[in-house]
């Protein structure tokens, strides 16, 4: 049995003048899915869902959709639903007739149109706002028209463009639950783009990093967070520290490292057999031990800040400066700055790195 | 709508209050003056200009609507010829302008300077440039010619007042109806064309009074069967009747009855969007 996939990208590129907008890119979206695209500004992901949607012809490779090529296909026949960025609703056409609009141009039925605009709307809890203009609505109001409108003609995946990036904060995290409810009662496949690494995390199956117009790396959110595969994956998913060092000998505990700093320690098994090479160490993994235990590494706190839920700590671990994060509740004793600590860490939350 | 309107309940104040508030004055009855004078020697009883009037009566009126014929034919010209006009102005408007705002080429702006040229040349150039272009292609005196030559004074304005609603028009919210389904042409005409409807009224009322109120180029084109105000022209050069303020009051409130329902389209449009 095979898994089918709701988009398949091949070797797509695309350039503007002489800029590579994204290059050879190529990936299979499992069906049903919610994958997200993320990265910096100017990184591609944007250009690569206005291919998909059709808006933007891809310069070289192929588009395939449920298995059929839609490169050369316009964009009304692609069966698309999209959610913009500033939401893109119809400021001549009221709500209702906003969502109706992707019917109306399949010449549905009025009885069936309108049974399935209401239903559209009760389902982002909009019912009773048939009648209102988009001018009259809040951001999420509008967000909620844009989704419903992108959904009600059953497309066959719904594109999203930064969609919540107008949003405040709290309407944000709420908007992004109430989408991903949507997502699975709708069991509708989900292409999201944007540059808030937290949303992706949140809300994907998988994410699917992007820089320079290429994929970086592509897995379940944990999978990514935990396992970067590249100093730019690493810094770019959450904080991190990186940690340079020098492979000293395979001894029989495993492989020993020495850093910047003269400090020897364990390496994780799975590194390759460079001479050197470079460590992620998520400031999470990082935990205050007594000082007094042995074999302990000594550092010293040179900043706090206090987060709320966590505590952020520069210590600095005998020359070399690193981030340490703690969380805030369970705190017996708050961390004073000049304080002697000592850290201790898993070798398993040492993540070697690529480049 | 009384949620934005400020109180508006006085005049400038201020150390120099009294003197906005007399020019502002001033300049109301400097502009009203003429209209009031017109209106009142419409009703004249008298045979020929002349105010105040001895007396008052509707006889003018009447001899506008149905004493001398050729009123009335004058009239019908030229409300055939501002209708034809609007309506192919219009029709070369949106195109253009669609254009003239989309297109990223090298020397837009020059290419709109151009297009507003005529703008800024006396009409009367332009009636003598067109003179000669229209009497070599042997169109004076047809409504044909006429109707050319008030499309070249009415398209700039044209282009200018449906550029600004494209200006306006999120490329977006097209894109928008494309992944909703809706073919080229289904989005030119449930997005494209209502959201430019403001600029392409404005157009075409424009258009209408731009033809409509035109002398000079009357004056080289019309021929032996006159425009209106190629009729009032020569009733003023030769025989200075009455008829002439009548017609111009017809012609007065017809234009402010225009320019209410511009208004009151823009208002409209506003509040939907």
């Amino acid at each position: 049995m095979t898994t089918s996939h709701v988009i398949e990208l091949k070797s797509l590129s695309k350039t503007f003048g002489n800029v590579k907008a994204v290059s050879d890119i190529s990936l299979d979206v499992a069906d049903g899915s919610f994958t997200s695209f993320i990265g910096p500004s100017g990184s591609g992901k944007s250009t690569l869902l206005s291919m998909i949607a059709g808006f933007d012809q891809p310069t070289s490779g192929t588009i395939r959709l449920h298995g059929k090529d839609v490169s050369k296909l316009p964009s009304s026949e692609r069966n698309i639903g999209m959610v913009f960025q500033n939401y893109a609703l119809f400021p001549h056409l009221s709500v209702f007739e906003n969502v109706a609009f992707p019917l109306r141009v399949r010449n549905m039925d009025a009885r069936t149109l309108t049974s399935r605009v209401h239903e559209a709307l009760e389902s982002v809890g909009l019912k009773g706002f048939e009648a209102r203009w988009p001018k009259q609505l809040s951001g999420g109001q509008q967000q909620r028209v844009a989704l419903a409108r992108a959904f009600v003609f059953g497309p066959e995946v719904l594109l999203m463009d930064e969609p919540l990036g107008a949003l405040d904060k709290n309407l944000r995290e709420h908007m992004q639950s109430e989408i991903k409810a949507l997502q699975r009662r709708l069991a509708v496949s989900v292409i999201y783009v944007t540059h808030d690494q937290g949303e992706a995390l949140a809300m994907s199956d998988n994410v699917v990093v992007m820089s320079d117009g290429r994929i970086q790396q592509v897995g379940a959110p944990a999978e990514v967070y935990r396992r970067p595969q590249s100093k730019f994956v690493a810094q770019f998913l959450g904080e991190t520290n990186l940690l340079e060092y020098d492979l000293v000998s395979r001894g029989l505990s495993g492989p020993i490292g020495r850093l910047a700093n003269g400090a020897a320690f364990v390496l994780p098994d799975n590194i390759t057999d460079a001479a050197s090479g470079t460590l992620s160490l998520r400031p999470e993994e990082i935990e205050f031990a007594d000082p007094a235990e042995s074999g302990c590494r000594h550092a010293r706190i040179e900043e706090t800040v206090f987060l709320g839920d966590c505590m952020r700590c520069r210590v600095d671990y005998q020359g070399l400066p690193l981030w340490v994060k703690l969380p805030a509740t369970v705190m017996r004793s708050v961390p004073r700055v000049g304080q002697n600590v000592a850290l201790h860490w898993n070798e398993a939350s040492l993540v070697p790195l690529d480049d | 709508m009384n949620f934005t309107q400020p109180q508006y309940r006085s005049l400038v104040r201020g150390p120099f209050g009294w003197l906005l508030n007399a020019c502002l004055v001033l300049a109301v009855v400097f502009l009203l003056c003429p209209i009031v004078i017109v209106t009142i020697i419409s009703f004249s009883a008298d045979a020929y200009l002349r105010f105040p009037p001895s007396g008052y009566s509707f006889r003018w009126y009447e001899n506008f609507l149905s004493g001398d014929p050729s009123w009335m034919a004058a009239s019908n010209k030229s409300f055939a010829a501002a209708t034809l006009t609007a309506v192919v102005t219009v029709v070369l408007a949106i195109p253009t302008a669609l254009a003239l705002v989309r297109s990223r080429i090298r020397g837009k702006g020059w290419l709109e300077l151009v297009m507003l040229a005529p703008l800024l040349i006396s009409p009367m150039i332009s009636a003598i440039a067109l003179y000669g272009w229209i009497a070599a292609f042997g169109f004076v005196g047809t409504m044909a010619g006429l109707v050319a030559g008030h499309i070249v004074l009415a398209l700039p304005y044209a282009i200018l007042n449906v550029a600004i609603s494209a200006k306006a028009l999120d490329p977006r919210l097209e894109q928008a109806a494309s992944s909703l389904g809706a073919r080229n042409s289904q989005v030119f005409r449930r997005v494209t064309l209502p959201l430019l409807a403001p600029g392409i009224i404005a157009a075409g009322f424009f258009a209408f009074l731009t033809s409509f109120d035109d002398v000079i180029v009357s004056l080289f084109l019309s021929g032996r069967e006159p425009t209106l105000q190629k009729r009032m022209w020569d009733e003023i050069r030769l025989e200075i009747s009455p008829t002439v303020a009548s017609a111009s009051t017809l012609l007065i409130f017809l234009t402010i009855a225009v320019f209410l329902a511009i208004a009151l389209v823009r208002r409209s449009s506003e509040k939907a969007s």
